[in-house]
């Protein structure tokens, strides 16, 4: 251990040493470089070239027009409403219902286990499949839902769930399935690491339950609600899978999001899809959905960090 | 000690994950892999190897698009397998979804198949590049004059070789339940899009308490409803093709504005069956044969077979008729196209006799008369047409057959003459017309803002070398002519 | 907040407040439940339904149980293929998974080596930077380039990604291990390796078997990797994309029995899963989240 105080580099100990330690690491750098980083760089590489794939010719340089073809492109900026659409009408359903949940089953008895269990049960689940499992409950024609809810008397016309008006709600709705129990977890444990002394001298001061919760828990909670925010909201401007199965972004685009949008400049969304291969307008749409992702999660961190000061 | 077990921790992993490349399922993906894997062209080291050893079969491969038909073909193939004396084993995929990503890919990793179904992108891309062989140095002169009549310069012959050669038609055509049309009391198929939409009303208003509508079409995707509607309608209503002036060498989609306001009719609560926008073809279909609808658009070699074997529907139900244009303006020919053409892959090692494979399964007498009796095509052969006993819809239905008086083969607009060099900003055509009749996208400004992205495209594209001028001097909408 | 002792010491006779707030917990988690449930039982069931029951209205249970349907997905729509490539994928991926991100994690928690500062850094920000699945091309690209692309490998290596958020997690958990640990072995007379092996990968299997699970669960409900990676090769494709696929597939519209047994041929495995290790899963998730 003598060559460590002095950082003599290349004795024979530390290059063994460094060989050693990246016998460990070679394995996932190999992963890591070759299918993280590599396409990375590759993307970036393609902002600035035209290409449309293997027979259209070379790549050709443009310099920046891509992106600023990716500025005027009306129907980018309009996926980038609905991603927000989408991230925030998932995230304001999901968080609040998922806290009451946890809420509700984060006491160690009987019966909450199960429940529990059972509220996780889609997060396990392929979303693609349960795409297409609720493209049959919620077609028009031949829904299960517009057949039960026709039944309870609920409505008299078939309601159109994906279509123009509805298909957002949809999609949420089904999002909301998949997500919830997500966060129902999440808010487990952090409710799980609220002292139960804090909470039981509120109630012996007093706090009725819903006091005990919004004066206690909630502020209690904050530094994890705060992580939780973060990641429903960046995950929720990931999906993808989902929207691709259940309304492949239609209709009209009305659920067409930025991650589906810069996905269909390289590969086909459905059979039928006319949109010709665009590998570098794809690869600045995606870039700059990255830092537009980038940029929210910024403001986030920025906004929390605020709201901490004024508690 | 332990240095050792490690050692073999990381033999096991290799090995396991040598393994898992061997077991890449089937024995044809299996040959794939290694080749592959030994930077070889995997098409050249598989048939090398099997014309070494004389004991192996050819395999020659051939990639199909299209469902409607591959349970025919497939039939016709085994029995070839079954019965052929060259020692040939044909094998045939369906890629249904991906076909041209999947070929795409395929030319780019040198895997082309031997033959390939015909499908217009994949032609006019790698044409230029040489990867189609010409028919005409194997076609023996009795081949040739048996397939004259559907040789057309421009189309299937250019620069005297000959690409593909198609044995059946399709066109565009609007479908209508008989039933319900008597049911409402409406004597005949509408010929104008006026009269369209009053009987899609009419029907939709007294029959949807039972769950029957006017009209419906598979608007989930745009491209793929309207290319088999509105767009063949405004062929002959405008005699531009999708936009395109062939005489005055540019687009103008201002013209589709009085056809788009229809539409905007058909798709609305007064007509439309419900969920239109989020409907695929196959689940229309279904309700069409369930007699939830009374009018759409279908194209002539897919819906027969559909309503035949698919989806069951009394023939009498149903009938066929021309499409309705706006006024019933005619100015010029609706396309057809050529239907079940092959391409053989030039560069195949085994091209000679992947000729043969082709001339014996896809172009014999037999083949192509049990194809159109079994309703999967309507052939466009004279002699098939003569010696063929059709299924009953192909003799009383006169609007399945092509119609010399309507329908042309069409020449190429720019953006399918070369669809990877011209990019057109913003959405395509499809997505644009969506905007207007399911938006609230103004109709003037968004057609005029359409033409000048068209346009542009196809400018730059000339300018950038990646496309050229496309202009036919005197071009006469009602005999079109293809160069 | 019946949990607490005041509450419990009362439990013998609920007051009246308490009975209701009772009926008004189960009642809404009833609603919950059936909620979460309903698409799932109606998958399962569905798929022993016939498809005239399934289209034009017929009852919750199948009026007879037709186990045909499957028979016939997994005969006729090769599902027995695509079951098997499923499970060798996703076997895979897992095992690719722990074994890289166990070996990595070590490394990055115990040693300082050259460049490891420029590696945590790009590992760091891949956690943060996400471009989608458009890199899934120059993926493809750079396994066609090893020719690769048609093979179960390539599609391992797809699926099993950069994994730094997995490096992160193991990292995490083994820097909170004792560092003695290490030294007693070390005076001991063990070489690295002996200290890997012999120490610590006993001691971090719990936070691998989080690893496992999830890299299990992700490939196995894959759809987008698969769905690129198997445009040339469809005899690779996985559950999940051949299901999806099923809806264009030709007699998809007619045939919904079919589709929803392919459902659940996809789902049903990962519920079995899921019913022995429901708890892993739950507490795996937490340990990623707090740690992540």
């Amino acid at each position: 251990m003598k060559g460590e105080g002095k950082s003599k580099v290349f004795t024979k100990k530390t290059v063994k040493r460094n060989l050693q330690a990246y016998s460990f690491l070679v394995p996932n750098l190999i992963l890591f470089l070759g299918c993280s980083i590599y396409p990375v760089l590759w993307t970036i590489k393609y902002v600035f070239y035209q290409y449309g794939g293997y027979g259209t010719g070379e790549p050709r340089f443009v310099g920046l027009d891509n992106l600023a073809r990716v500025f005027r492109d009306e129907v980018y900026w309009e996926s980038v409403i609905h991603t927000f659409t989408y991230g925030f009408g998932k995230v304001i359903i999901i968080i609040p219902l998922a806290f009451f949940l946890a809420f509700l089953l984060n006491a160690q008895k009987k019966g909450n286990g199960l429940a529990q269990s059972i509220v996780f049960l889609p997060t396990i689940m392929s979303s693609a499949v349960m795409g297409l499992v609720f493209y049959l409950l919620f077609n028009a024609y031949n829904g299960e839902v517009n057949k039960y809810l026709m039944e309870l008397g609920i409505i008299d016309q078939p309601i159109n769930w994906l279509g123009k008006d509805n298909a957002m709600k949809t999609l949420i709705i089904t999002a909301v399935w998949g997500g919830v129990g997500n966060y129902m977890v999440y808010f487990i444990a952090g409710i799980q690491q609220v002292s139960e002394d804090a909470i039981e001298s509120a109630r012996i001061d007093g706090a009725n339950k819903l006091q005990t919760i919004w004066y206690i828990i909630v502020p209690m909670l904050g530094p994890i609600l705060k992580i939780i925010l973060m990641l429903a909201i960046t995950s929720a401007f990931h999906d993808i899978t989902n929207i691709m199965v259940l309304t492949e972004g239609g209709p009209n685009n009305a659920t067409m999001v930025m991650s589906l949008y810069g996905y269909r400049f390289f590969f086909p969304i459905s059979a039928g899809e006319s949109v010709v291969p665009q590998y570098g307008y794809g690869a600045a749409v995606s870039v700059v959905s990255a830092c537009i992702t980038g940029v929210v999660t910024v403001i986030y961190l920025k906004l929390s960090k605020k709201l901490d000061d004024i508690y | 000690m332990r240095t050792k077990k490690m050692t073999c921790l990381v033999m096991a992993t290799a090995m396991a994950a040598s393994m898992l490349a061997g077991c890449s399922s089937s024995d044809s993906s299996q040959e794939q892999t290694t080749a592959a894997a030994s930077g070889e062209q995997s098409a050249e080291t598989t048939t090398a190897a099997a014309s070494q050893d004389s004991g192996e079969k050819t395999v020659i491969t051939i990639w199909s698009k299209d469902r409607h038909d591959a349970t025919y073909v497939q039939e016709k193939i085994d029995e070839y397998n079954a019965n052929n004396t060259d020692n040939i084993q044909v094998e045939y995929s369906l890629y249904t979804d991906n076909y041209q990503q999947a070929v795409d890919m395929a030319a780019q990793n040198g895997e082309l198949p031997d033959i390939l179904v015909y499908q217009q992108d994949v032609f006019a891309k790698y044409q230029g590049q040489g990867q189609w062989a010409d028919l005409y140095q194997f076609m023996d002169d009795d081949m040739k004059n048996y397939f004259q009549d559907v040789i057309t310069e421009g189309y299937n012959e250019l620069d005297g070789k000959l690409y593909f050669i198609p044995t059946t038609g399709t066109t565009c055509r609007l479908f209508y339940n008989t039933e319900i049309f008597e049911r409402v009391g409406i004597d005949g198929p509408p010929e104008t899009m006026e009269e369209m939409v009053e009987d899609a009303k009419l029907i939709t208003s007294q029959l949807s308490g039972e769950g029957i509508y006017g009209f419906a079409q598979n608007m989930k995707s745009a491209s793929s409803g309207l290319a088999r509607s509105m767009c063949v309608a405004l062929e002959a209503e405008t005699g531009d093709e999708r936009g395109y002036n062939f005489a005055e060498g540019a687009y103008d989609f201002t013209k589709w504005a009085p056809e788009l306001e229809m539409w905007k009719q058909l798709l609305s609560e007064e007509c439309a069956f419900p969920g239109c926008e989020s409907l695929d073809i196959d689940p229309l279909r279904t309700q069409f044969a369930a007699g939830k609808i009374g009018m759409y658009f279908g194209y002539t070699h897919a819906e027969p077979g559909v309503y035949e074997n698919q989806f069951p529907m009394d023939s009498s139900k149903w009938d066929v008729a021309p499409i309705p244009t706006v006024g019933g303006e005619r100015l010029g020919k609706q396309y057809y196209e050529g239907t079940s053409s092959y391409l053989l892959n030039a560069q195949s090692p085994n091209l000679e006799k992947a000729f043969q494979v082709y001339k014996d399964i896809f172009t014999t007498e037999d083949y192509l008369i049990g194809y159109y009796e079994g309703g999967y095509g309507v052939s466009i052969i004279p002699s098939v047409l003569e010696k063929a006993q059709p299924s009953e819809n192909f003799q009383t239905k006169e609007w399945l057959q092509i119609n010399e008086e309507t329908d042309a083969l069409l020449p190429k607009p720019p953006h399918t003459a070369f669809t990877s060099g011209m990019i057109v900003e913003g959405e395509d055509m499809y997505q644009t017309c969506a905007s207007i009749y399911y938006g609230d996208a103004d109709m003037e400004s968004t057609l005029q803002d359409l033409t000048d992205r068209y346009n542009k495209a196809y400018q730059d594209a000339i300018a950038n070398g990646t496309g050229w001028e496309i202009k036919i001097d005197n071009y006469d909408p009602m005999n079109p002519t293809m160069e | 907040m019946s949990s607490t002792p005041m509450i419990q010491a009362n439990k013998k006779h609920m007051s009246r407040n308490q009975l209701i707030s009772f009926v008004a917990k189960w009642i809404f988690l009833g609603i919950m439940i059936v909620f979460t449930l309903y698409p799932v039982v109606y998958t399962i069931l569905g798929s022993f339904k016939t498809n005239a029951e399934l289209t034009q209205g017929g009852g919750f249970f199948p009026e007879q149980w037709h186990f045909e349907n499957y028979y016939r997905a997994f005969v006729e729509a090769d599902f027995l293929q695509y079951t098997w490539n499923s499970i060798i994928v996703s076997v895979s991926v897992t095992v690719l998974a722990v074994v890289t991100c166990s070996l990595a994690g070590f490394i990055l928690a115990r040693r300082d080596f050259a460049g490891k500062k420029l590696w945590m850094t790009l590992y760091l920000s891949m956690m943060f930077v996400s471009l989608g699945s458009v890199t899934l091309y120059p993926i493809y690209e750079v396994l066609r380039e090893l020719g690769l692309h048609e093979s179960v490998v390539g599609l391992v290596i797809a699926l099993t990604g950069g994994q730094a958020t997995n490096v992160f997690l193991v990292m995490g958990f083994t820097k909170a291990l004792p560092k003695e640990l290490d030294e007693a072995g070390i005076i001991d007379g063990c070489s690295l390796y002996q200290v890997y092996y012999k120490i610590v990968l006993p001691l971090t299997k719990p936070i691998l078997a989080v690893v496992a699970l999830f890299s299990f669960r992700n490939a196995w409900n894959d759809y987008v990797t698969g769905l690129v990676m198997t445009i040339t090769a469809p005899e690779l494709k996985t559950l999940t994309v051949a299901v999806v696929q099923l809806k264009y597939s030709v007699n998809a519209a007619a045939e919904w029995h079919i589709m929803l047994a392919g459902a659940s041929i996809a789902i049903i495995p990962i519920l079995i899963v899921y019913a022995f290790a429901h708890k892993q899963f739950i507490a795996g998730l937490t340990a990623g989240a707090v740690k992540g």
